[in-house]
């Protein structure tokens, strides 16, 4: 199981790499639809389905509509807004290489385990009974918010 | 084959690629996908210590934070679609520089 979830884990990091070397932002959204979809398995793997199918629904499904969308809606002119937040690209793959090396530093402090856990069907009914219990609050506050930012789509005078 | 360590390489890989995006590329879009590829990172390294430590916590704070990225990411395209449309044109009196006269 641990070397499933490598090759995907090492095919997502792939497609995020291939994503951010594309020239067109349409080849990055491809790309990111490649990592989204790994990122659905790896959760399966993890032994939970019900978070792999949601993030094929909502983020290799709904996302990726809105962002090829406004892909294929902003014009080319518009990155040249930002240029003045560009620096210097040897010293802006720092930050990148920094976070991995963080990141890497804090799981080795943690430990290892051998086997991949799994969460199973037990830990997911666990979950639910969490988010319409004593979550409740916390999941009508993110459903509210989901409805407010989809509103946000709107035009004013719509 | 330690999974911890399979399952933290991947993620941090992911987030520094997500980094990268931001820090690397200029469109907005980019920086967007640059968040989404973040919040996956960290999404999977949630649901590995949920099932790891067998909290359901874990596994509903993926869930509340799946719903809450899909919502940034329509507010940041609308954003986007609305620059596009030229509405935010904010008037001068409204910018820290009109306010500095």
């Amino acid at each position: 199981m641990t070397e499933t979830f490598a090759v995907c884990g090492g095919l997502a990091v792939l497609f995020a790499a291939a994503a951010l070397f594309q020239k067109t932002l349409y080849g990055a959204a491809m790309c990111l639809l490649g990592v989204l979809l790994e990122t659905a398995v790896l959760f399966i793997l993890l032994g939970s389905p019900l978070l792999g199918f949601l993030q094929v629904l909502v983020y290799a499904g709904a996302v990726m509509v809105l962002v090829v969308i406004a892909i294929l809606a902003s014009p080319p002119k518009l990155s040249g807004r930002w240029a003045e937040l560009n620096v210097p690209r040897p010293v802006a793959w720092l930050a990148p290489l920094a976070a991995f090396a963080g990141l890497m530093a804090a799981g080795q402090s943690l430990g290892g385990v051998h086997a991949l856990p799994q969460a199973g069907p037990a830990l997911e009914r666990a979950m639910a009974r969490l988010l319409f219990g004593p979550w409740a609050l916390a999941t009508e506050a993110v459903g509210v918010l989901v409805l407010i930012a989809s509103l946000s789509v709107l035009k004013e005078d719509a | 084959m330690n999974a911890e360590c399979v399952v933290w390489t991947t993620a941090s890989a992911l987030f520094a690629v997500g980094a990268g995006f931001i820090v690397l590329r200029r469109q907005l879009v980019a920086m967007i996908i640059g968040v989404e590829l973040m919040v996956n990172a960290a999404n999977i390294l949630i649901v590995f210590t949920a099932a790891r430590r067998g909290d359901p916590a874990g596994l509903a704070v993926a869930l509340l934070t799946l719903a809450a990225a899909a919502a940034e990411v329509v507010v940041g395209l609308s954003l986007i679609m609305s620059m596009r449309r030229g509405e935010d044109e904010v008037p001068e009196t409204q910018t820290l520089r009109g306010m500095a006269g």
